[in-house]
């Protein structure tokens, strides 16, 4: 299961780059978190030393402190996604205003 | 003076009721030649401007006051106009006080902006307390991220040359556009002077206008635009 688990991390984490490489800054800091749950996978017992030094106590707080950072970031991320598309929209839309109204003139 | 000068853009979102009195004073002046955008009105104001002689240009639903300055621009843009102002659709703004902006900044060498602000000695507005208070918040927020040294930051009533407007692309569809707009000037260093304008507020403006949390929204705009 564990292994499955990796997979599809590593698969998101190949998206990430790729927004990264776009100038995706939101993507650039979910990434860390990432490359721990990545981690954390394939040793958990750095999970819980992670959380001792950060003072959370157990492990399994530490992952749900992160998740919900991580659900901010990526919701934030999807905000930045529909405002690009917002953009194109309105670029269109002024266009097709101006282009009606020449026509109609 | 050259019949050309001077578009007027005017941006409107059902203003039926106010938009008459907006023409009849702006027409006063027969340098100002109007161009009002319809951001996707559902009234009957774009049928009653589209009677009249001035151009007015419909977007096919409500995109937002910054994209329908953009369209305004543009249109300007494309026409020829040597300069470029932006006034409001609800009757706040004087067309007097464009007219004196007009003369202003067609005679002088060293202004590319003329802005409006209505909180600098000569100006003259009825905006309540808490009005004041939130555009003194905004003006303060203005010159701590963009540094442009203004008193008015979000005062609709501007004249521009018009190789300031080609330098804009509006992305910020809403109440934003106004920081974007001091963004720009501020970034290309356009040489820029304010000029004393009176706002006036009706209980129809204040109802029709930005609400007092709509600053909180510009925020969110500008801060989500950083990422």
């Amino acid at each position: 299961m564990r292994w499955i688990l990796l997979v599809f991390i590593l698969l998101y984490m190949s998206l990430l780059v790729s927004y990264i490489k776009r100038g995706g800054l939101i993507s650039f800091l979910i990434l860390p978190f990432c490359i721990f749950a990545a981690i954390s996978i394939i040793n958990d017992s750095i999970l819980s030393a992670v959380a001792h030094l950060l003072g959370v106590g157990r492990g399994v707080d530490l992952v749900l402190y992160f998740l919900i950072i991580f659900l901010a970031l990526y919701i934030l991320r999807i905000h930045k996604l529909l405002s690009e598309q917002n953009d194109l929209i309105t670029v269109l839309a002024r266009k097709i205003s101006l282009s009606e109204y020449e026509n109609t003139k | 003076m050259n019949d050309k000068k001077v578009a007027v853009v005017v941006p409107f979102f059902n203003e039926s009721k106010a938009i008459f009195t907006v023409i009849e004073n702006l027409k006063r002046y027969q340098v100002f030649h109007l161009i009002f955008v319809d951001d996707g009105s559902e009234d009957d104001s774009f049928d009653k401007i589209v009677k009249t002689t001035n151009v007015c240009i419909k977007h096919p639903f409500n995109l937002g006051q910054g994209a329908a300055l953009q369209t305004g621009f543009d249109y300007a843009l494309s026409k020829g106009y040597e300069y470029i102002a932006t006034f409001d659709a609800d009757g706040q703004h004087s067309a007097d006080d464009l007219w004196e902006m007009y003369k202003i900044i067609s005679t002088s060498n060293n202004i590319e902006v003329l802005l409006g602000s209505r909180f600098i000695s000569g100006a003259f507005t009825n905006a309540s307390l808490v009005r004041r208070v939130v555009l003194k918040l905004a003006v303060l927020f203005t010159r701590l991220t963009i540094g442009l040294s203004v008193t008015d930051s979000h005062n609709g009533l501007r004249i521009m040359r018009r190789d300031v407007v080609r330098s804009f692309n509006l992305k910020q569809n809403r109440m934003a556009h106004a920081s974007e707009i001091l963004f720009y000037i501020k970034r290309n260093k356009f040489l820029f002077k304010e000029y004393p304008v009176s706002i006036i507020y009706t209980s129809y403006s204040v109802k029709k206008g930005q609400s007092l949390f709509g600053f909180f929204d510009i925020l969110k705009d500008l801060f989500l635009r950083k990422f």
